[in-house]
């Protein structure tokens, strides 16, 4: 066993309820329009309404984008979350440069997240092979399997950097409230001025990250696990 | 000599009015070396700038002859460090712990030294570690340690809170480890006397400075109290060093004295005065003179 694998594993027993309660979520996320009260079994009997299941597949898209985000927060912040204290002593203290330790922490995160999209492609897959649909409607397994792992990995590749912003710090908790602190101060003035008409920032830094090719552009689209 | 730890001029800020300052240390390699000074005197940080967990920012640092923090990995495979406070995966067992820890040294592991010492400290495979007591984490980072084939063991306040009988099993496995493999230690600790048993070489830090460094056996021998009477108020060519003196009955004063050899007796005669009396003192008294005499120096400045 190398130590990307020995990481790897202790990493999965550390934060298992994160990865188990993200498959949870994908599955309740599919099974959602399926099991309210009014809807229970109606478009396997050919009665549904097309129109009702797809608003109800929407509120399903809205637990993967939340499960997306949780997923990369959670494994970013698993790493931050002692610095050089504790647990953290004990990794920099092992024989390794601090990039290879680094990309060794990003790797297992990003491992993880591809595990639940594993998951979630056979879910998917499982959903679209036994599931009846309305005529005209269609389940998109691989595709919403993509957009969530992506989304999940682009803020991952975000928020990692950050976790590692204290790596070495005396004051872990000190420094890093400052950070928030200053980062919270910052948005606020922001959209302070934003709504004084004072700067205009806000809408084309929008408009760039979430447009076609923007950095962001992922987290928009469609994230409807069953359409036309 | 060759040293397995020498820092030069090290320094480091490290709260409001404290900092680490001109810190030089020269550590025998073979050598047992108590690194010793009253509780934050600057220990721990030290040690974090030696393992590479703080930077420096005076200084330089060699570790087994290795740039720290430049050359940091190619000391730390050859370093067993036991810090101050637990610092594994609370979640894992015992056993896993062992097992990924044999993982990230898998070139120096010895599974059977590992495995021995697993069976000496009667450490339980499958106990998770946030439910080891204190004896039994402190014994566990032992093994660790040693079961890595260190040239080098950095220990911090290995024992601290410890009961004697897992102080006194964690240092024989220590010490063994030691007598078979020759490796350097360097432990830390405001146990005086627990590093008298076992060290030979000792350094003395307080607030964030080196006052002593010595071999352990000339630190000891030439320790003393003397009793002096009709002291002279200066004492310009004395051949040995006064860490503290004070009056007791009438004209008779104490001095804690360093560098004593009983040929010294002479410069009593010389001095007009007399020497009444030599007392040894162990190694504790003369940690607490020590550090009494470097704060008077200190205070003075």
């Amino acid at each position: 066993m190398n130590l990307y694998l020995a990481l790897l594993r202790v990493q999965f027993g550390l934060t298992r309820p994160v990865w188990f309660g993200a498959v949870i979520a994908v599955i309740a996320a599919y099974a959602t329009p399926h099991l309210t009260p009014s809807t229970f079994g109606a478009w396997r009997e050919g009665g549904g309404d097309a129109g009702r299941l797809l608003s109800l597949s929407a509120v399903g898209g809205g637990i993967l984008i939340v499960t997306a985000l949780t997923m990369a927060f959670a494994a970013a912040a698993s790493w931050a979350e002692e610095g050089s204290r504790n647990r953290g002593v004990y990794l920099m203290a092992l024989p390794l440069e601090r990039w290879h330790l680094a990309a060794l922490e990003y790797a297992v995160a990003v491992t993880l997240i591809l595990g639940v999209g594993l998951a979630m492609l056979i879910i998917g897959g499982a959903y679209a092979m036994f599931v009846s649909l309305p005529p005209g409607l269609h389940a998109y397994p691989v595709a919403i399997a993509v957009r969530t792992t992506g989304a999940s990995l682009l803020v991952l590749s975000l928020m990692f950097p950050l976790s590692r912003l204290n790596v070495g710090a005396q004051q872990v908790t000190a420094r890093t409230t400052v950070m928030l602190l200053v980062a919270l101060a910052g948005l606020g003035l922001w959209v302070l001025l934003e709504s004084m008409g004072v700067v205009s920032i806000a809408r084309p830094v929008f408009r760039w990250a979430f447009s076609s090719g923007g950095p962001l552009h992922l987290w928009v689209g469609s994230w409807m696990l069953v359409d036309i | 000599m060759s040293y397995a730890i020498e820092t030069r001029g090290l320094g480091r800020v490290l709260g409001k009015g404290f900092e680490l300052r001109d810190v030089n240390l020269n550590v025998p390699t073979g050598s047992i070396y108590g690194f010793l000074g009253a509780n934050g005197s600057g220990k721990t940080s030290t040690i974090r700038c030696l393992m590479g967990l703080l930077k420096a920012s005076a200084g330089s640092i060699r570790v087994l002859g290795a740039e720290v923090p430049q050359q940091l990995p190619s000391a730390l495979v050859r370093v067993g460090y036991v810090p101050e406070k637990l610092h594994l995966f609370e979640k894992l067992t015992v056993e896993e712990m062992i097992r990924f820890h044999s993982v990230a040294f898998e070139a120096r592991w010895d599974a059977e030294r590992g495995e021995a010492l697993r069976r000496e400290f009667r450490l339980r495979p499958d106990t998770k570690i946030q439910r080891l007591s204190k004896g039994e984490a402190g014994k566990l980072m032992m093994l660790l340690a040693l079961a890595q084939r260190p040239e080098l063991l950095i220990l911090d306040e290995p024992t601290d809170g410890l009961d004697p009988v897992v102080r006194r099993d964690v240092l024989s496995a220590v010490l063994d480890y030691v007598a078979d493999a020759g490796a350097t230690v360097f432990i830390s600790s405001h146990l005086v006397f627990e590093l008298e048993r076992i060290c030979d070489w000792v350094g003395v830090l307080d607030a964030g400075t080196i006052v002593a460094e010595l071999p352990m056996q000339v630190f000891k021998d030439g320790l003393k109290r003397l009793r002096v009477a009709s002291a002279p108020a200066q004492l310009p060519d004395a051949p040995f060093v006064v860490l503290g003196r004070h009056t007791t009955l009438g004209s008779v004063e104490e001095w804690v004295v360093r560098g004593w050899n009983p040929s010294m007796q002479q410069w009593f005669d010389g001095a007009s005065c007399e020497l009444r009396d030599v007392i040894d003192l162990d190694l504790e008294e003369g940690f607490v003179e020590l550090l009494r005499a470097a704060r008077r120096r200190e205070e003075g400045r």
